[in-house]
C-alpha cells in the first residue's frame, strides 16, 4: 500500500471521526439520518482527498531524505 | 555502501513530520471552532401537530414550552446525572368543525433520536382515553446513554390514541453533557482514533519505506523493526570456521 493510499485511508476516517466528534461536542445535529449521511460522505471524501495529498507528500519527504530506503537493491 | 541516515535525523524527520501532519489536520479540521455559531443558528423544520382532528396540545420541559427549543441553536440542556419533567396538556379545540370525533388520548411519548433512529422511548399510559387532560411525565433522563453518548439530539414528544394513532407530536433539540463533557464512551473512542490516525499519517514515509524493503524493492530502515528474514540460515561452514573448545582429558585419565 503506497502512502498516498495510506493518506486516503486516514483520511476517510479522519473525516468520519470529525463529523461523529463535532455533534458529540454539540456544534452539528446528526438526527436527520439522509442529513447525517451527506455530512459524513463528505467529510470523508475532502478528508480522503486532503489527506491523501498530505500522505503522498509526506511519502515523497521520506524517499527524498532517505534515498538509499528506496532505490533497488544492486544484483549480486 | 549504502550511507543509513543517523538515527536522530530519523528522529527529527518523524517529529517534523508528525508536527506537520498535526498542523494541516488543525487546519482541516479548525472548521469545529467555527462551526459553532453557524451550526446553532441553522433552523430545523419543526413537525407541528399531526393536527388531522385538530388536537390542541402542548407539552412543557420543566416550565419551558418545548417549541420554543425547536432549533439547534436553541436547545435544551441537560447536565450528566439530571432529569427534567416533561408536562403534557391537550384539550379539544373550540368551533371544531362538525363531523370529524374528538380525539381520545391515552399515551404520552417521549424519543431520543440519534441519526434518525429512537434510541429511547418512554411512555406514560393512562387505563382510558381522555379528550382533554394532562399527562407529567416526571424525572425524565437519557439513562445509560449518558455514559455512552453526548452532544445534541432530537427530541419527539407525542400524544397517542388508544389504537395506537399519533395524534400530536413536537419535535425539539436537547444538548446532553457527560460527566466532564467528555466522559461518555463514544467521543474519548473518537478522539483516540483520530489519534491514532494521526499518528498513521505521521509515519507514512516510514511505513511506505518499510514495506517496500518487505518486498525487495530497497533497504529497511535501520530503527524500524526488523522485517521477517527471506534469506536461508546461515550456511553450516560458518560454524565449522569457528573456533571448537578444545576436548578436556576426562579427569584422573591419567593410567599408570
Amino acid at each position: 500500500m503506497s502512502a498516498t493510499s495510506s493518506g486516503v485511508g486516514c483520511g476517510v476516517v479522519l473525516g468520519i471521526v470529525f463529523v461523529l466528534l463535532a455533534q458529540q461536542f454539540g456544534y452539528l445535529a446528526l438526527n436527520p439520518l439522509v442529513t447525517a449521511f451527506v455530512y459524513i460522505l463528505i467529510a470523508a471524501v475532502i478528508g480522503g482527498v486532503i489527506f491523501g495529498v498530505i500522505g503522498w507528500a509526506l511519502g515523497r519527504r521520506y524517499e527524498s531524505k532517505h534515498p538509499e530506503l528506496s532505490a533497488p537493491t544492486p544484483p549480486a | 555502501m549504502a550511507v543509513v541516515a543517523p538515527r536522530t535525523g530519523v528522529r527529527r524527520g518523524n517529529i517534523l513530520a508528525a508536527a506537520l501532519a498535526v498542523s494541516l489536520a488543525l487546519m482541516v479540521l479548525s472548521p469545529v471552532t467555527t462551526l459553532a455559531s453557524p451550526a446553532r443558528t441553522f433552523s430545523v423544520s419543526v413537525r407541528t401537530p399531526a393536527a388531522s382532528g385538530g388536537l390542541s396540545a402542548n407539552a412543557s420541559w420543566d416550565g419551558t414550552n418545548i417549541s420554543t427549543a425547536s432549533t439547534a441553536s436553541s436547545a435544551f440542556h441537560i447536565s450528566f446525572g439530571g432529569s427534567v419533567n416533561v408536562y403534557y396538556s391537550w384539550r379539544q379545540p373550540t368551533g371544531l368543525a362538525g363531523g370529524s370525533a374528538p380525539w381520545s388520548i391515552n399515551d404520552a411519548r417521549l424519543q431520543i433520536f440519534y441519526f434518525g433512529f429512537a434510541l429511547g422511548t418512554r411512555d406514560i399510559t393512562l387505563s382510558a382515553g381522555q379528550t382533554s387532560g394532562n399527562i407529567s411525565m416526571s424525572n425524565w433522563n437519557t439513562g445509560p446513554l449518558e455514559y455512552v453518548l453526548e452532544g445534541l439530539f432530537l427530541l419527539t414528544a407525542s400524544l397517542l390514541a388508544p389504537n395506537g394513532t399519533t395524534a400530536w407530536s413536537q419535535s425539539f433539540w436537547v444538548d446532553v453533557a457527560a460527566a466532564f463533557y467528555v466522559l461518555a464512551a463514544l467521543p474519548i473512542v473518537l478522539l483516540l482514533l483520530g489519534v491514532y490516525e494521526l499518528y498513521s499519517i505521521a509515519t507514512v514515509g516510514k511505513q511506505q519505506a518499510l514495506k517496500r524493503a518487505k518486498s525487495g524493492g530497497g533497504k529497511a530502515p535501520e530503527n524500524a523493526e526488523p522485517a521477517p528474514s527471506t534469506s536461508p540460515p546461515p550456511a553450516s561452514s560458518e560454524t565449522a570456521d569457528a573456533p571448537t573448545a578444545p576436548s578436556t582429558p576426562p579427569e584422573g585419565g591419567g593410567s599408570t
